[in-house]
């Protein structure tokens, strides 16, 4: 209750659209997300996960292209089907990363590890830069680690990986 | 054909595919997703009406006359590769980020071809080689072009020998000593066995019953090592010592030259951490490591060859045991390297927890977070303190089953050699020395394969040294520069363009004048790019095109001294040295009187705080000692600059810090100091420039505005909006301007 309250007092104070499918409108117009709001049409608006980490469908929020901030979804299942199937495509572009699927090899050579790695998309090779800053938490079991390029790879569960992957990756855990 | 792929293979066949002659091809690069985000090779090639964008199933044909502001966009993981066709804008391509350089450069080149009908290569976009060009592997980091399997060793360890050069006496004197002392090592088991068995004790022997000789022999033995050993540890640790001195003072020199571009690549923290690490690795690895593999090196030869030259089937037997020992070495600190790494990963994430704590005591404090804070610290130290058990037990375990491993070769001599000491095939003593010598040769095994370890390391450490060493400062000053030891202080930015990262420009077509003693302002959201232009006067940073002229001379060719002497700036950021309140003043002048540093402190408005320190300007101050605000550090700044009596002065949000008070009083006293001195004031309170003589307007790296604030108020632009919002903030809480 007082949790409430307070959410209350604070969404007094700001100015936050939210957007719904009672006021906006989404569509995957070859590529580019476009937006109806009324009477405005949006050629391109750009997605953004609040919170890409934990909530990959809530707290969205929607910029035009100069990234000033339209409004806010919070949660697709408030858009219709078509606008919600429309974002979540936009987003799975925009957060585009790999899985990895098992680890062959991580080889620590001057400061730098080399990966080979199994994907769903095949093998793959890379190397990552300073595994203390490159390898994020999402939760002690989900990681996501980044490479030199800015490439993004995912370990859906640190737990389910192979013995001999986990035996790989363990050092930098 | 400019080709920005990195592979190379199949360009050819892949045109001919796409029905495309090589020769009409002008650009050619490679994306790898297709649109439904699949990994797919597509390849991107521009001949000089067409744009052509294959899947390997099907070629999009773009006509370049309908193509306009072809640009790669970037998203999180991936960028993708797009324009404007025939009015609409257009999806060209997907790409991951690996792909990102070449496409970036196809966007630049097509964009050229279209605008100007040819392509003019810009050499520095292919500076930046991502791949070895002898193995082909990509460089792990893109900015140090090193392969770290195509690294030239013995050349860097020659480069390092040349500074070694000048201690060659002192060097080849610890040499002998070691080679000494090593057959030292060898001679005294001969005499505690064989010789005293078989000369000594033996009533055939050469010395039978010359005991008093033979224990005067061992003692000089002994002792000569010891002396000898000591002169060698001496030398060898007083030459590496002034060795890596020369060393870091060559590095430190290089830093000192090196431009501002360097350092922001760069953690400074970071570097600095690295050099020392190396230099640690070097030291050892000549004090440590390299004195004990070369006398082992030396024991274990001649130890061998005597043993061979006293029995060859025993020598041969006692080293049975060696290869599987060797294999069991190589295995155990293979794994002892992981338990190492990993430990070493804990206690840095239990260090960095512990920091973050302490640095934020008032934070947690304030929020009365303490005990989730020590449940994480505790977390993290529990870990590292299961891996630091884990250690110990491993080195306990696997180390004596190692020296077990080894025993066998000691027991087989005992075994066959008593065997053959029993059949008088040798005598007793010979027995003993083999016994000593099989322990002299399997001894250092163990340092031996962790010897390359350790080189490796001291390489590396010389590599990334010498990488400091060699680096080249982007900003030099000009080989006969022009002597201007007075300056009037006209300034003219002409056409001016500069980035910090390559791309993305910083600012773009800036051009403005200021006469000598005149005041100019510079307003702009923040990030707009007006402190960059306080950058490029005093040559923080060079232009990349266009120029910034002082009395009419480009600063590129002015001489360093003159320049920073004419100019001083005031910045947002202040950096205040350890050490007195007064060494700070005095940083910019150090010949400047006592009573010239207190009116500077005076004009800064710093002189009455000053005064309620404990020690007055004999305050310390800086890490470890009093403790000041803000404001204050920015008053000391400021009379720092002030003390310099610069030509040019560059008020960069130099009040920004201070309560409207302390502002108003120093802008006076800077506005008094600003009289006669061309002054540039960079702020984002429009009150603080309204005695400017002129003003001009930075937004997003470009001036869309300049001229003097009634004319901009006309202009009802960015200025006139800033103005208004100002002015609304202030008539809100109940001031009017």
């Amino acid at each position: 209750m007082e949790e409430k309250q307070k959410k209350d007092g604070l969404s007094g104070i700001v100015d936050v659209t939210w957007l719904t499918k009672d006021n906006a409108s989404f569509c995957d117009d070859e590529g580019f997300l476009s937006m109806d709001m009324g009477e405005e049409h949006y050629d391109r608006v750009l997605l953004s996960r609040c919170f890409p980490f934990d909530e990959p469908e809530t707290h969205i929020s929607v910029t035009d292209c100069e990234m000033k901030e339209i409004g806010l979804i919070r949660d697709l299942q408030e858009l219709s089907e078509e606008s919600r199937e429309a974002c979540r495509t936009e987003l799975s572009r925009k957060y585009f990363t790999r899985e990895i699927l098992s680890i062959e090899k991580i080889k620590e050579r001057y400061g730098f590890t080399h990966w080979d790695v199994t994907t769903a998309s095949g093998k793959k090779s890379f190397s990552v830069q300073d595994t203390y800053r490159s390898i994020t938490k999402i939760t002690p079991d989900h990681l996501l680690v980044y490479d030199v390029d800015g490439n993004v790879y995912e370990i859906m569960s640190v737990d389910a990986l192979p013995r001999k992957s986990y035996r790989h990756l363990e050092l930098y855990l | 054909m400019l080709e920005l792929s990195q592979r190379t293979d199949g360009a050819g066949e892949i045109l001919h595919k796409m029905k495309v002659s090589p020769e009409d091809v002008l650009l050619f690069a490679r994306a790898d997703l297709n649109a439904h985000y699949d990994e797919r090779e597509i390849v991107l090639a521009a001949t000089k009406d067409t744009l052509l964008i294959s899947d390997g199933d099907r070629v999009q044909t773009y006509a370049l006359k309908d193509l306009q502001n072809p640009a790669i966009e970037e998203k999180i993981g991936t960028c993708v590769f797009i324009g404007e066709y025939q009015g609409k804008r257009k999806l060209l391509a997907t790409l991951t980020n690996s792909r990102k350089q070449e496409c970036r450069l196809f966007a630049k080149y097509l964009k050229m071809q279209m605008d100007t009908g040819e392509i003019t290569v810009d050499e520095q976009d292919f500076l930046q080689e991502q791949f070895c060009p002898k193995c082909h592997r990509r460089y792990p980091d893109p900015n140090r072009k090193v392969c770290p399997d195509c690294m030239d060793k013995a050349s860097i360890v020659g480069r390092f020998l040349t500074l070694a050069k000048k201690f060659k006496g002192q060097i080849l004197l610890a040499l002998l000593a070691m080679a000494i002392t090593s057959i030292l090592g060898i001679v005294s088991p001969y005499l505690s066995t064989s010789f005293f068995y078989d000369q000594v004790l033996d009533i055939r022997g050469k010395f039978y019953g010359d005991l008093l000789f033979v224990v005067t022999l061992m003692l000089a033995t002994q002792i000569a090592t010891i002396l000898i050993t000591m002169v060698s540890d001496i030398v060898t640790a007083k030459v590496s010592a002034r060795i890596i001195y020369d060393l870091k003072r060559t590095i430190f020199d290089s830093i000192r030259r090196l431009s501002m571009r360097f350092f922001t690549g760069r953690q400074t923290g970071g570097l600095m951490t690295q050099i020392n690490r190396d230099s640690n690795a070097i030291y050892w690895f000549f004090v440590n490591g390299f004195p004990v593999f070369f006398s082992s090196l030396i024991q274990v030869v001649t130890v061998f060859i005597l043993m061979l030259t006293i029995d060859v089937p025993l020598a041969i037997a006692s080293l049975i045991p060696l290869p599987f020992y060797l294999y069991a070495v190589t295995r155990v600190l293979k794994q002892q390297r992981w338990m190492n790494a990993r430990s070493y990963a804990r206690n840095r994430s239990m260090n960095s927890v512990l920091s973050d704590s302490l640095n934020g005591v008032r934070v947690v404090k304030a929020f009365a977070r303490e005990k989730e804070e020590t449940g994480r610290f505790n977390y993290y130290s529990t870990q590292a303190a299961e891996m630091t058990r884990k250690l110990t037990y491993f080195h306990n375990t696997r180390h004596p089953s190692l020296n077990l491993l080894i025993y066998f070769s000691t027991l087989l001599v005992w075994g066959v050699g008593g065997w053959m000491a029993m059949k008088g095939q040798i005598t007793y003593g010979t027995l003993m020395v083999f016994i000593s010598y099989v322990g002299i040769l399997n001894g250092p095994m163990f340092s031996f394969v962790n010897m390359s370890d350790n080189f490796t390391r001291c390489v590396n450490g010389m590599q990334r040294l010498f990488e400091i060493a060699d680096a080249s400062p982007d900003v030099v000053e000009a080989e006969h520069p022009v002597s201007m030891p007075e300056i009037r202080g006209d300034v003219e930015f002409r056409d001016v363009e500069f980035s910090y990262e390559k791309g993305r420009k910083t600012l773009e077509g800036i051009s403005f004048k200021i006469s000598a003693g005149h005041r100019l302002g510079i307003v702009g959201h923040s990030g707009a790019g007006k402190s960059t232009l306080a950058n490029l006067l005093i040559r923080l940073y060079d232009v990349d095109s266009g120029g910034v002229y002082i009395d009419g001379v480009n600063v590129k060719d002015m001489a360093f001294e003159d320049l920073r002497r004419s100019v001083s700036i005031v910045s947002q950021e202040t950096y205040l040295f350890a050490g007195t309140v007064l060494e700070n003043i005095a940083y910019a002048n150090p010949d400047a009187s006592k009573e010239e540093i207190l009116h500077a402190a005076r004009i800064a408005g710093a002189h009455d705080f000053i005064m309620r320190l404990p020690n007055g300007y004999h305050t310390k101050i800086g890490f470890g000692h009093q403790d000041l605000s803000g404001g204050e550090r920015q008053r000391i700044s400021i009379a720092r600059a002030i003390l310099k009596d610069p030509k040019i002065l560059i008020l960069d949000e130099a009040t920004a810090a201070m309560d409207t008070a302390t502002e108003r009083t120093i802008q006076e006293a800077l506005e008094r100091l600003s009289e006669n001195r061309t002054t540039i004031m960079i702020a984002h309170r429009l009150s603080t420039l309204r005695n400017a003589d002129s003003l001009i307007v930075i937004e997003k790296g470009k001036m869309p505005e300049t001229g003097t604030h009634v004319e901009l108020l006309k202009q009802k632009g960015i200025y006139y909006r800033l103005y208004q919002l100002q002015l609304s903030a202030l008539k809100n809480i109940g001031v009017e301007e």
